[in-house]
């Protein structure tokens, strides 16, 4: 009898144990998704002109501030974090401050144009 | 360098610049922008050009802007000899362009019988009275842009820092630059491609081209750019001019006269200004000058 209920007891322990394994897992594979937002700048015809940033939203630890407006029809869009979402309708400005990326004469970075601080076709 | 952006003149306003910028510094540059629309707009009902273009022959007393953007006219009409023409609205129109290029670009328009004009003095202005007379309906697309970002670029430079405007092409440097400004110049048979490049550390670029804004007439390619000569759409063998000046207002016209004087007139104009310079002709041929090394 007592070897048996000790079989008894070490089944029950054991499947607890693999449901509380399973539902750890499962939880922070959950915890560990994250929110891979992208922005575009909408800009000129050109896809020379385009701007791609990416910011990653994880769930663990409070969200970046995505930026402030001032009221719903807000005409600008400040931005601390460095990115733009240009697909805000009510924002008449975006704004995106960059990294130091072309640095080679005088490190600044006028922009991401394939190698252009910028472009020119006319309108 | 921070990056700003808003929608104006059909376009987008690019700013870039060495400093963060607020609010109360952003605004003026908008408000600028809103007020030339408001200004020289011709597809404005109420703008003060479609009430100016109402009063032909009529003196009228015009706004300071108005003023100032009319006498920078006036003084490239003289300076390029009547190439450059605000008067050529009718002929504009009668080709097609009657309407926002968003609405016509691409389309097959028929109209009976395209009108010519000759080149005119197309008004006459009063210093003292602040006021003008029209002697033809007059259009402001080819120099209220140049003005505007000439004038955005003085309220930015103010701000103790350096970077660049560009307007749907038209680029005016502010401040002192680190290093020259690497530009690419996009292919006008394909504008997704960039075909040449520039470099410039102070001043202004504007490039023209007849391979954007166009249409079909009556079976025949028609686009914006009227030469005043004729009275129609330029046939000159340019498509694309990328033209240096001191400012955006003198590159924005200087660019549009190289192309409407075609290749050869328009090198020798080029030539005489001592500008850097990119133009592109029909075959898809490329010519620089004082580009990369020196007059070509």
């Amino acid at each position: 009898m007592d070897k048996k209920q000790k079989i008894s007891w070490g089944v029950s322990f054991g499947s607890l144990a693999l449901v509380a394994g399973m539902v750890s897992y499962l939880g922070l594979s959950n915890g560990f998704n994250t929110n891979n937002k992208v922005a575009i700048n909408q800009g000129q015809p050109s896809n020379n002109n385009s701007n791609q940033q990416t910011q990653d939203n994880s769930n663990f630890g409070q969200q970046p501030e995505q930026g402030s407006s001032w009221g719903g029809d807000s005409q600008f869009n400040q931005n601390d974090q460095g990115t733009v979402d240009n697909f805000d309708s009510n924002n008449q400005f975006g704004n995106s401050s960059g990294q130091d990326q072309f640095s080679n004469e005088g490190g600044h970075d006028f922009g991401h144009h394939g190698g252009f601080d910028t472009t020119t076709g006319g309108t | 360098m921070y990056n700003y952006q808003f929608n104006s003149l059909s376009t987008i306003v690019k700013i870039s610049i060495s400093r963060e910028l607020f609010a109360n510094n952003l605004m003026p540059v908008y408000k600028l922008f809103e007020g030339v629309e408001d200004t020289c707009s011709r597809f404005k009902e109420d703008s003060e050009l479609s009430l100016l273009n109402q009063k032909i022959g009529k003196e009228t007393a015009i706004s300071a802007d108005m003023f100032s953007i009319l006498t920078m006219a006036e003084s490239f009409y003289k300076e390029t000899y009547g190439i450059f023409n605000p008067g050529v609205l009718t002929a504009l129109e009668s080709s097609g362009y009657s309407k926002s290029i968003e609405s016509i670009r691409g389309q097959k328009l028929e109209i009976a019988s395209p009108s010519a004009i000759a080149a005119i003095n197309p008004f006459t202005l009063n210093e003292n009275l602040q006021s003008v007379i029209l002697h033809t309906k007059i259009d402001l697309g080819g120099i209220a842009k140049g003005w505007v970002i000439d004038k955005a670029s003085k309220l930015l430079d103010d701000k103790m820092c350096f970077g660049f405007i560009n307007v749907g092409g038209d680029i005016r440097i502010f401040g002192s630059l680190p290093r020259q400004l690497n530009i690419g110049i996009e292919n006008p048979f394909e504008n997704t491609k960039i075909i040449s490049s520039i470099q410039v550390k102070d001043g202004a670029l504007a490039t023209s081209t007849s391979m954007k804004r166009k249409w079909n007439l009556n079976g025949k390619q028609a686009h914006h750019l009227i030469d005043s000569r004729t009275g129609k759409p330029s046939e000159s063998g340019i498509v694309s001019a990328t033209v240096t000046a001191p400012t955006a207002l003198e590159a924005d016209v200087w660019a549009k006269t190289a192309l409407l004087l075609g290749e050869e007139k328009g090198k020798e104009w080029l030539i005489k200004k001592g500008c850097l310079a990119v133009l592109i002709n029909k075959d898809g041929e490329i010519w620089e000058v004082g580009v990369r090394n020196g007059n070509v």
